[in-house]
């Protein structure tokens, strides 16, 4: 009989239980087997992560940072994914991406036509995962201050650890995985924007 | 009494006397010869004429005619009075019944004495009753129904004399017509003439009517809805008067309607929003104006009217492996309550992520194993799934699910459509066959979606009014992967193709569906169909719609839309109350379209009363299109429920009618002489308005003349063809004079 598992499956309704759902690694490794099975050198795989390049972002920061998550996937899951790639805020490309990852050290400001394509991509479903890197405060603080200018009448709060409505990326922190080897600072709470009853989580950045 | 022997055939006489005189004097001349003694021969000849003249006399086919029922002397002229309300009605100065009252005693009494006929006088209204003369001004007038035929068959039935004829005085409103053929009979018997004399104005009383309620079946809670009353009046200036809404008998709310000018028929609303569950009874009160003489036959009127949430369209979307269509797809369906998303997505091999079941059991064990785990959701989504994936006894379940009535819909590129699937049980119920090679030999390109004209007028790919939906959709992105499927199969509707690729069959298809059995069963074979809704110049919204379209399509096309309608719009106890079934065309389907219609079905018909008491249960087919019709006798004033079951005796629409007592007295107050004109023709009778029956002594003369008329007429004819007593008397007579020869030792 098919379909049947050894492992307890998981819950990511109002009734479930769920586990801590920090750290973060674990939730974008969750994030990353919302692919599909296929070659990491299969040009028609339907999953890949865009590395944002923004602002004066170059894309170098904790470089290692998106081959270490795919490497991740890979070990623990029967999924492969493609390598990431490089995708600048203002791209066409975004908008065949629906998983991006940004991090960075230091303060940035995003361009209004950043903006306005952050603005559209959030709104016809992307999602953006940010981490800021090696505990340095410039960047959380910029991308706060940045991001509000996206939703500028929504409130940053922080989710409650179990939120019923989260994605599932950031429910899935029982997730069975090895410990999270992140180099940058991680593990600060999950936040997320909320407005008029909707919530838009992020860690520290941003929505599924 | 007249009475006699008559012949139908008289020819068989004129031929058959003489020839029997002949045969019979022959025989007596020859044995008189042979020197037969005279009285032998004369006892013989008398024997022999009996048994001819017998048989002669059955060949004329001899029939007894007499006159039936004839009034002899001494039969008396029956006044029927009636005494229902519509005769205390004031058209003018008097009501109808002081009006009959006033003729009775002052012209048609005096009149029949002075003509020596007897007379019986009887008063009716529902039933009848004789009365003496001295009795009638104490009469009350408050009949609740006219049975003029009942009140017929007994005045001639208990009279020991056949009358003369009958009188009625009324107005002609019988609402009770239940004994008319027993009335028919009884004055067919008597040969009495019926002579209707009527009461009352043409144009009827001043009368304001409430003449139904109406209210959706079904409303979700918290939902405005409309009951609306239909009042009809045929008042010339009608004044204010107050509408009452209860609410299971308490007060809801109040309107008042203004005055109005002229006989109308018209609709006044509430609008009611109701916030708890359950069967509540609307009931409208008419509190009729103030103003003397108006009549008000009915004055409450009743909708029921159930509370209930709809229940969501559960979809279960089946991931062989975690895809962004199923994250898009819940997002499209996330504002809607009515469309409800579970997942079921393996992430590895001895792992599966359950999304928004409904209970910590809820396909605790992965791909449901029984029919009954499925039976909660209407639809079922198979995404990146292989027949490894699979096993034959789960692709079965799918199969029986899809029969009995939900919806299937196979999404993904080539790994979806991987031709390990031809042959399989699955792709049997898909509306294509899998390609051999769903990859194909040449490298794909970008493509914009092409749609067939029928998904072009089809609801489920429209975008709302003023929305061009073949400008919407050539807005779409271009795709670059999709499936690449062999060919639709018979009975497929096609709704998408490649603009270009061209298979062995034909251009390539990207959707399609198609009926099984109850259900239906759908491919989408485009990779990355949720690039739509995350590009840059896309509408979300339109994807959204899509997307619960679509859904509404799946889990509706089987499912059976059946609507119970209330022919009849006056109801009242001991009625046939005429209900109309119509299964309606599924949701998303399009009438007007070419795709395969949904299947007709057989349903039970179940109507109960308010103590679950089965009043009437009966299969029915429901085809759309095709309204069926069925009666069901309401015998008291009650709560019928009617109820239409599928064969799993699953309900599939229910309607609860509240049948009230309304006085029909004053449904329609106008004088109605056609039925009165009715009953005279058929006893060869007359009717005739009271204010032209001036000189009554004209009256008695018709009916004399009336009864004449009939007397010779009315006669019974019955055949005396053969029977024991001419058998008896042929055989008789020819033993008799076979004895006698014997005896006589005559040859």
């Amino acid at each position: 009989m098919k379909w049947i598992f050894n492992h307890k499956p998981r819950i990511s309704n109002r009734k479930s239980q769920i586990a801590n759902p920090t750290p973060c690694w674990l939730a974008l490794l969750v994030a990353l087997t919302v692919a599909l099975p296929c070659s990491a050198n299969d040009s028609h795989t339907t999953f890949f992560m865009g590395r944002l390049l923004y602002g004066d972002n170059d894309g170098r920061d904790c470089s290692g940072v998106g081959h270490d998550l795919m490497e991740l996937v890979s070990k623990t899951s029967t999924l492969q994914v493609q390598d990431e790639r490089r995708i600048h805020l203002t791209d066409p490309a975004l908008f065949d991406t629906p998983f991006v990852f940004m991090n960075g050290h230091y303060n940035f400001v995003l361009s209004d036509a950043e903006l306005s394509d952050l603005r559209k991509y959030l709104d016809h479903g992307g999602f953006v995962f940010a981490s800021g890197c090696c505990s340095e405060p410039g960047f959380p603080k910029a991308w706060r201050r940045e991001f509000s200018r996206i939703f500028p009448h929504e409130e940053v709060r922080s989710v409650p650890p179990r939120q019923p409505d989260l994605p599932l990326v950031l429910q899935a922190g029982a997730y069975p995985v090895p410990g999270p080897t992140a180099r940058c600072s991680i593990g600060r709470p999950v936040s997320s924007w909320q407005t008029g009853g909707r919530h838009v989580p992020r860690w520290p950045l941003l929505r599924l | 009494m007249i009475a006699g022997i008559y012949f139908e055939l008289p020819l068989a006489w004129q031929i058959g006397l003489p020839a029997v005189l002949f045969l019979v004097l022959a025989a007596a001349w020859f044995q008189a010869r042979r020197g037969v003694a005279k009285t032998r021969v004369l006892a013989l000849a008398v024997l022999r004429g009996a048994a001819l003249l017998a048989l002669v006399g059955l060949v004329a086919r001899p029939v007894w005619v007499t006159g039936r029922g004839l009034a002899e002397r001494g039969s008396p002229v029956v006044v029927l009075l009636d005494r229902s309300q519509s005769m205390a009605v004031r058209d003018g100065r008097q009501t109808r019944f002081e009006e009959a009252l006033h003729f009775l005693n002052s012209k048609l009494l005096p009149s029949l004495s002075s003509a020596g006929l007897p007379v019986r006088l009887m008063l009716f209204d529902q039933s009848a009753v004789a009365v003496n003369a001295h009795r009638l001004r104490s009469t009350s007038v408050n009949g609740k129904r006219t049975n003029l035929g009942g009140a017929i068959a007994k005045a001639t039935r208990n009279s020991p004399h056949p009358p003369l004829g009958l009188i009625a005085l009324t107005d002609g409103i019988a609402n009770v017509r239940t004994d008319d053929q027993a009335g028919l009979a009884a004055l067919a018997q008597a040969g009495a003439p019926f002579v209707g004399i009527g009461f009352g104005a043409d144009e009827g009383a001043p009368t304001i009517w409430l003449r139904n309620v109406n209210a959706p079946a079904n409303v979700p809670p918290n939902a405005a809805f409309n009951v609306s009353v239909e009042l009809d009046s045929n008042v010339p200036q009608l004044p204010a008067f107050d509408l009452v809404l209860l609410r299971d008998g308490k007060f809801c709310q109040k309107k008042r309607v203004p005055p109005r000018a002229g006989p109308r028929t018209w609709r006044e609303e509430f609008v009611v929003t109701e916030t708890q569950a359950g069967k509540h009874d609307y009931s409208v009160q008419l509190l009729p104006p103030a103003t003397d003489g108006i009549k008000a036959p009915a004055l409450v009127g009743d909708a029921i009217v159930r509370i209930a949430a709809p229940k969501p369209i559960r979809v279960l979307y089946i991931q062989g492996a975690l895809t962004w269509d199923y994250k898009f797809t819940g997002l499209a369906l996330a504002n809607d309550p009515s469309i409800k998303l579970t997942g079921l997505t393996r992430t590895s091999d001895k792992s599966v992520f359950r999304q928004n079941v409904e209970s910590a059991a809820e396909l605790i064990h992965g791909f449901p194993t029984t029919l009954m785990a499925l039976k909660p959701f209407r639809v079922v989504v198979l995404s990146n799934l292989s027949p490894a994936d699979l096993s034959a006894a789960q692709q079965e379940i799918l199969a029986r699910f899809c029969q009995l009535g939900g919806g299937i819909l196979m999404i993904g590129g080539p790994s979806t459509f991987d031709a390990s699937w031809r042959n399989s049980r699955l792709e049997q119920i898909l509306p294509v066959r899998v390609s051999s090679n769903p990859e194909g030999a040449s490298p794909y390109h970008p493509f914009q979606i092409q749609l067939t004209p029928q998904a072009l007028h089809s609801p489920i790919f429209q975008f709302g009014p003023g929305v061009s939906a073949a400008k919407a959709w050539a807005q779409l992105p271009t795709f670059r992967r999709y499936a690449r499927v062999d060919s639709a199969k018979p009975a497929a509707q096609v709704w998408m193709l490649h603009p270009t690729d061209k298979g062995p069959h034909g251009q390539r298809i990207l959707m399609a569906s198609e009926h099984y059995g109850a259900g239906i069963s759908a491919v989408l074979c485009l990779q990355n169909f949720w690039r739509w809704r995350l590009a840059k110049d896309a509408d979300p919204r339109r994807f959204d719609r899509f997307w619960k379209q679509l859904f509404r399509f799946l889990a509706d096309a089987g499912r059976p839309n059946v609507s119970i309608q209330v022919a009849d719009p006056d109801l009242h106890p001991r009625m046939d109350v005429s209900i109309v079934l119509e299964m309606e065309a599924g949701s998303g389907t399009d009438p007007d379209s070419q795709a395969a219609p949904a299947p007709n079905g057989r349903f039970s018909v179940r109507v109960t009363d308010a103590h679950r008491k089965t009043v009437l249960e009966e299969s029915v087919t429901l085809a759309p299109g095709h309204p069926t019709e069925f009666k069901f006798h309401a015998a008291n004033p009650d709560t019928y429920s009617v109820s239409v079951l599928d064969s799993s005796k699953a309900v599939v629409a229910t309607r609860a009618i509240r049948i009230r007592e309304r006085n029909l007295e004053f449904q329609d107050t106008t004088r109605n002489m056609e039925t009165l004109r009715q009953w005279a023709s058929a006893s060869h009778g007359f009717a005739v308005k009271a204010e032209d029956c001036t000189d009554p002594a004209w009256l008695i003369s018709r009916i004399r003349a009336k009864r004449e008329q009939t007397q010779h007429k009315a006669y019974l004819r019955q055949p005396l063809g053969m029977n024991g007593w001419s058998m008896g008397l042929v055989l008789g007579c020819l033993g008799g004079e076979w004895l006698l020869r014997k005896r006589w030792r005559l040859e």
